[in-house]
């Protein structure tokens, strides 16, 4: 996997299938934070991604938003990691 | 049957042609000194050929390359225009030595403007525009984007430009050359322009990417600049790049320092004299994307 990030967003190329993606602000952030793990705990990644001090705040950083993330990333074959608490 | 050996930048093309419209072509669009006598190699060798039983019904030429014919015939009036459609294809096809983007590409002061956009958007006629007021041309429908240094290679070669925009560039520039429109393709009519000598003059110059600009004409539209995503530019260029995915990582690489480099902009415009000022003035002053609006 290779990423390239600009502004607050990445850009991953998969180098397995070859495909690259743009992940949006919220995806990039959860993206950095579970890249390599197996399991998350959404409340605490909740909490982490609302910390303020950690740049702009990030669009649609909700827990329901945070998990549809994780979903995305799944689906996209960028992480496997499984959500653990709710 | 005529040889024809094209300086075009990095790859020189043997044509062998039996077709007039395409040695006249040649003769009118191409700097003499683009035209080599007997090169000791060309990168690419293509035909332009009339089936013998089209020669006089409905005369018809067909593009050849390396003895392979990668396009349906077409009718001969266009030939000329064929020839360029051709190199195109041979060119994006086969120098993956080079990422290929979908743009045209000027130059100011050492540095690159790109203009991605699909076709009918008024790239061409802002590419010919700027270049015909002191802007430097370097391709006109594929910038080589060169792995390593991420310099753009010229590619100079006559700008195609289709229906209204020929004779908008025949006012804007009365002194340029345009060859004949060729009418009844399918973008439409179509007429080559020869690039201007200041940029056959430095064909071996590369430039430095700087900005990429989105041109969209919109008849009565006030001009507008309005940044756009960066990431998101990324995946497009990369999804109408002619061989981003061929590449893999050195092309993710290539582009990624692309994209870091240059301010990223959306660009409306329905008045070309406006338009060319404005990017010279951003050129000229240094003016980044973000504070430079309409």
């Amino acid at each position: 996997m290779r990423t390239r990030r600009f502004d607050d967003e990445d850009v991953v190329l998969d180098t397995y299938s070859g495909e690259t993606h743009c992940l949006n602000p919220l995806a990039s952030a959860v993206f950095e934070r579970v890249d390599g793990m197996d399991v998350v705990d959404l409340p605490s990644l909740c909490e982490i991604l609302a910390l303020p001090g950690a740049g702009k705040p990030i669009p649609d950083c909700t827990p329901e938003g945070i998990a549809g993330a994780i979903a995305c990333l799944r689906d996209l074959g960028l992480v496997r990691v499984e959500v653990d608490g709710s | 049957m005529a040889h024809l050996f094209l300086r075009t930048g990095p790859f020189t093309v043997h044509v062998e042609t039996s077709c007039e419209e395409v040695i006249d072509g040649v003769t009118l669009l191409y700097d003499p000194a683009c035209v080599l006598r007997r090169p000791a190699f060309c990168d690419y060798h293509v035909q332009i050929w009339q089936p013998p039983l089209r020669r006089h019904f409905r005369p018809q030429a067909v593009f050849l390359f390396d003895g392979h014919a990668p396009f349906l015939p077409g009718p001969r009036r266009h030939a000329s225009p064929m020839l360029e459609w051709g190199m195109n294809w041979v060119i994006a096809t086969t120098a993956h030595q080079f990422l290929i983007v979908h743009a045209a590409v000027v130059e100011r002061n050492g540095l690159a403007l790109v203009l991605p956009a699909p076709p009918g958007s008024g790239k061409s006629t802002l590419c010919a525009g700027l270049v015909f007021r002191g802007w430097r041309l370097l391709s006109d429908e594929l910038a080589l984007l060169a792995p390593g240094t991420g310099q753009i290679i010229p590619l100079v070669r006559p700008i195609s430009l289709k229906n209204e925009s020929i004779d908008v560039i025949r006012r804007f520039a009365p002194g340029a050359t345009i060859g004949p429109a060729t009418m009844g393709s399918t973008k439409g009519t179509i007429a080559l322009v020869k690039p201007p000598s200041a940029s056959i003059a430095a064909i071996d110059e590369p430039a430095t990417p700087r900005w990429i600009a989105f041109p969209r004409f919109q008849s009565g539209a006030a001009l507008e600049l309005t940044p756009r995503s960066k990431a998101r530019t990324f995946v497009e260029l990369g999804e109408s790049a002619m061989n981003y995915n061929i590449l893999g990582e050195t092309g993710f690489n290539v582009m990624s320092d692309l994209i870091e480099r240059c301010d990223i902009g959306d660009f409306v415009y329905s008045n070309l004299d406006e338009a060319v000022s404005f990017f010279t003035r951003i050129a000229d002053e240094a003016i980044p994307f973000a504070e430079a609006g309409s």
